[in-house]
């Protein structure tokens, strides 16, 4: 024990006393570990923003049922718009199937409707798309959900992104930035027009509304109201054109699978329905997809940066080889083992490989921290993107990348210092 | 007495040129033998085989009766850490290491080993390296240095000291004393040195002298004289001794006349 903390003695000691040359020698891996940290978490933060607010959130037993022409992709488009919309007989057949617990629909009404409030002084009066859920959608999604009834004032939910666009617009305008709380319970009006603006008999109706709460659940462009508020002013007004119209149509549903297990039959199911499917996983298919261009774009500036960095420490360590000869054809004289030499050092880069990776660890986190507070001014497409900081897992794969980089990179210097011409060193 | 090390029919070459060529030798357990030749012959490289740092590509090399050639690298790497001492022309101590950091370094080289205090005072003592004992290479003398670079070749009590020039770095007065100490270390310690040198002090006291010519080792049995290029002088007559007790050359067959008029007896080859 005493001589194995002699020989670890010796290890550090050589380490020390050529530390500017094997610092210099490994100084690229700083930047690979730096580039890999602070891609890692930007990417994390930005495949969060995108899942969370693009393409909305599904728990592990739910399943999103679209028409089967939807376009997917597009996720600020509902289904009806395009002209995709589920049928009255296939929402029946769907609640008819005995593998959901629950099963949710949500409607879009077909009437022109624009939405007003009045805020710091001043009017604002915009078109809006009004969709339904069901309240007991949002029953463990969100704390108002029991609010969320069929009652004048209409309440009122707003996708998430909504209050970005306001803040944004707000921004614009010179006013102050506003956050959620602060626009609970705030009065709204919606003016529903039934009849098209070319009838001689228009008819436009003023309601009551109250917003409620920014929700993560909908991913709609759109204001969120109780679907049986829809369903009693459709049948209210069925025949204010002259002709009956049901004015609304399903866009989507939502359903909770009973066993996941036996989702690939049921997704089977549901398209001979002639309906599409997306699970959990499809939504992480797509946020996936979406950043995959941004990976190979990484991946390849990683590894040139990685190649370079190894052909460079391996150069420096080849020169270190040649100068320690002397040192290390003495040391397997006088009886050390090839192995020991390739061990002190993969030793001696594993050292400095870990010192890179603390080091790069620190900066990636300080970069990350200056990210964070000036995105707004650096990217200003993802102001919006909360930039986390370095996780523990990816802190000590970072270090053990450093060390492996560092390591892979002496191998070969390593060998050849074992395979050394003894005699002809020490006669230096 | 036993036989130490033993070569048979060692050959090696490097690319097309022939360094040794069927070498066949015996050394005696407690002998000093000498091995002489011109410089670039291929002596030190005759160290390296006996060490096992090099491999020929024929012949055996016994040590104790066991090929060495034979073994792992772990296993040579233990034989010339505990049975053989190194001595270098140029010393070659750690430079960051103190002397005695030098010394006890072959020690630390076993995991579980530890150095006996009363060993290490014994051994400086013997060597009167007392005074200089923390003092780093750089501040000794070419003499100083080549006693610290002794006792960490026999630090770990080896039957076998390998010394390649000792003396060729030092002074008459520090010559003087390397060889004095080496002839205690056979007298008293009953080591067996091995030594290359051209030091006419050092082969005077050798139970055997080999000379290395043109691959071909050979034993000198008659006081002999070298020029400058360490080759023997060709005016000075040897007569023919008989083999020692100590080191015995195995007589190839069949050597011719005109070989034995050079009056170095002939290189050993068994076919």
């Amino acid at each position: 024990m005493v001589n194995f903390l002699y020989g670890l003695k010796y290890n550090l000691m050589s380490i020390l006393k050529n530390i500017i040359k094997t610092l210099l020698s490994s100084f690229g891996i700083l930047f690979i570990i730096m580039f890999v940290l602070v891609y890692s978490s930007f990417r994390t933060s930005v495949q969060t923003f995108i899942s969370d607010n693009l393409f909305g959130k599904l728990d592990i037993n739910e399943i999103k049922i679209l028409p089967k022409n939807a376009r997917a992709d597009n996720i600020f488009t509902p289904g009806s718009s395009q002209g995709a919309s589920i049928s009255a007989g296939q929402v029946k057949s769907v609640r008819a199937m005995k593998d959901f617990t629950e099963t949710f629909s949500i409607t879009q009404l077909e009437y022109s409707v624009t939405i007003k409030g009045e805020m710091m002084g001043r009017s604002m009066e915009t078109f809006v798309p009004v969709f339904g859920a069901d309240p007991a959608y949002f029953k463990g999604k969100d704390k108002f959900w029991n609010r969320f009834q069929n009652r004048m004032p209409v309440p009122v939910y707003a996708p998430n992104f909504t209050l970005k666009y306001i803040n944004n617009f707000l921004n614009i305008k010179g006013l102050p930035q506003m956050k959620a709380d602060q626009f609970r319970n705030f009065p709204l009006e919606f003016k529903i027009e039934t009849t098209p603006q070319t009838h001689p008999d228009r008819k436009k109706y003023k309601l009551d509304a109250v917003f409620l709460s920014f929700t993560e659940a909908f991913p709609f462009t759109g204001a969120i109201v109780p679907n049986s508020f829809i369903a009693d002013f459709c049948a209210l007004h069925a025949k204010d054109t002259g002709k009956y119209k049901k004015g609304y149509v399903y866009v989507m549903m939502f359903a909770r699978v009973k066993d996941t297990k036996e989702l690939p039959r049921i997704v089977a199911e549901l398209e001979k329905l002639g309906l599409k499917i997306e699970s959990q996983k499809d939504i992480a298919d797509k946020t996936n997809r979406a950043l995959k261009i941004f990976d190979y774009f990484s991946a390849s500036i990683l590894s040139v940066f990685f190649l370079i960095t190894v052909i460079s420490i391996f150069n420096s360590y080849l020169t270190i080889v040649y100068n320690r000869s002397n040192k290390i054809s003495l040391r397997r004289i006088l009886g050390v083992s090839k192995l020991r030499i390739i061990t002190g050092f993969l030793f001696e880069s594993a050292a400095v490989g870990l010192l890179y990776g603390i080091i790069g660890y620190y900066l990636a986190n300080k970069l990350l921290f200056e990210i964070a507070k000036n995105i707004k001014e650096l990217i200003p497409v993802l102001a919006d993107v909360a930039i986390n900081p370095v996780t523990t897992e990816v802190m000590f794969m970072a270090l053990g990348l450093s060390m492996a980089v560092s390591m892979v990179s002496a191998l070969l210097p390593a060998i050849f210092a074992s395979n050394i011409n003894l005699f002809k060193a020490v006669r230096k | 007495m036993a036989v130490i090390l033993k070569a048979e029919n060692i050959f090696l070459k490097f690319g097309k040129r022939a360094i040794l060529e069927n070498v066949n030798f015996e050394v005696d357990e407690g002998s000093i033998v000498v091995i002489t030749g011109k410089s670039g012959t291929g002596k030190t490289t005759l160290l390296g085989i006996i060490s096992g740092l090099l491999r020929p590509q024929k012949g055996k090399m016994f040590f104790r009766g066991k090929n060495i050639l034979w073994w792992g690298d772990f296993r040579k790497s233990h034989f010339r850490n505990k049975s053989i001492g190194f001595i270098f022309q140029f010393f070659n101590l750690l430079p960051d290491f103190t002397s005695y950091q030098n010394i006890v370094y072959p020690c630390t080289l076993s995991p579980f080993r530890r150095v006996k205090k009363n060993d290490l005072d014994k051994l400086v003592e013997y060597l009167n390296i007392g005074k200089i004992i923390h003092d780093y290479p750089e501040t000794l003398s070419g003499g100083e240095r080549q006693r610290v670079a002794i006792a960490r070749a026999i630090i770990n009590n080896p039957p076998l000291v390998l010394a390649d020039e000792p003396t060729g770095n030092l002074d008459d007065e520090s010559a003087d004393d390397i060889i004095s100490l080496f002839k205690s270390l056979k007298d008293d310690d009953k080591k067996t040195l091995i030594i290359v040198t051209h030091d006419s002090r050092i082969i005077k006291l050798a139970d055997r002298h080999y000379h290395l010519k043109d691959a071909v080792l050979s034993e000198i049995t008659r006081k002999v004289k070298f020029d400058k290029t360490g080759e023997i002088a060709p005016a000075v007559k040897t007569v023919k001794k008989k083999t020692s007790a100590s080191a015995k050359v195995v007589k190839k067959p069949g050597t011719s006349d005109k070989k034995k008029k050079t009056k170095v007896k002939t290189p050993v080859r068994k076919k």
